[in-house]
């Protein structure tokens, strides 16, 4: 599969871009655990969203370092002891629309989708298939889904110390809202 | 023996309250930091193309200041505001989010000049900053 993020990097004019690319640069993507103890929110506001809408490719890439914790020590943890950030600095997904003819982006409205591809987190890429749904409204496309995401199938080794601090698995939520790449 | 245990309760409630408020402790803003360097923002971008591992490892986390062309002012889903600063890219640039806990001085205009310091995180496609704060 082209990487659209690539392709946008290699500097193809923006006129191979018009009409089919929709873009964003300030996504939300929202890590949250639930455990007995406590709960724990991070959120990501920068996250780049690239959506072709003829062929229904899509990429998320986001930087670790920009989640954002209500505490310092829990954001300094997630960085430099889970995640390990300065070594597996991005967390990129790219995969396509499954069921992209069911989508018509010529008419404002909400559309179930599907959204299937890689996920890849600490170094590690994971199959991953998550239920969305993107919304048409004017110009713009919003893109909305909620996945679970094990922290062990990405390898991160969470120490026995603060296990029962944080869920087993974690609820990740994306919001993007995407305008047609026009410079 | 009353007396040692008293002193012994004494330090584990002091202890407790470190720890606690450690614990506790929110994400510092960067009002009072001193900024490690001074980079406009196609100095920046281009410097991060060029050597993006470098760049990293020496100014990931630091905090630096910026001044550059605005070319989008973009409003975030918690209602904070990031400036898109021109690299004299395509499409991308220096992308700073405003700190939303810090008095900001009001948002600048697109086309206007602005400086800035924030936090260094990366390069996403765009070289990225956190916690940043207007400076003028």
């Amino acid at each position: 599969m082209k990487y659209l993020l690539t392709a946008l990097l290699t500097g193809i004019t923006a006129l191979a871009f018009a009409q089919s690319k929709f873009f964003t640069r300030n996504g939300t993507v929202t890590f949250f655990s639930s455990a007995p103890l406590e709960d724990i929110t991070a959120k990501n506001y920068s996250t780049i969203a690239v959506l072709d809408t003829e062929t229904g490719n899509i990429e998320f890439s986001a930087l670790m370092k920009s989640f954002e914790f209500k505490k310092a020590l829990m954001q300094e943890h997630f960085n430099e002891n889970y995640v390990e950030s300065d070594k597996f600095p991005k967390a990129v997904f790219v995969g396509s629309v499954r069921n992209l003819s069911m989508v018509d982006f010529n008419k404002d409205g909400a559309y179930d989708t599907e959204v299937s591809g890689e996920m890849t987190i600490h170094g590690i890429s994971q199959r991953l298939t998550a239920a969305g749904q993107i919304i048409k409204r004017g110009e713009r496309i919003s893109l909305q889904s909620k996945f679970i995401l094990k922290p062990e199938d990405y390898e991160i080794k969470i120490p026995d110390l603060v296990r029962d601090k944080i869920a087993q698995e974690i609820e990740v939520t994306v919001k993007a809202e995407l305008e047609e790449l026009k410079r | 023996m009353k007396k040692t245990m008293l002193i012994l309760l004494f330090a584990v409630g002091i202890g407790s309250g470190i720890a606690y408020q450690q614990y506790n402790k929110t994400v510092d803003t960067i009002e009072d930091e001193e900024a490690k360097g001074f980079y406009t923002a196609v100095d920046l971008f281009h410097q991060f193309s060029s050597d993006e591992v470098g760049m990293d490892q020496s100014l990931r986390g630091k905090v630096i200041e910026v001044n550059g062309n605005i070319l989008e002012v973009l409003t975030n889903e918690d209602n904070s505001q990031t400036l898109l600063l021109n690299a004299d890219q395509m499409i991308f640039g220096v992308k700073c989010r405003l700190d939303p806990s810090v008095n900001q001085l009001p948002t600048p205009l697109v086309g206007e000049t602005v400086f800035l310091k924030g936090v260094v995180i990366g390069m996403n496609a765009d070289v990225e900053l956190n916690q940043c704060i207007l400076l003028k």
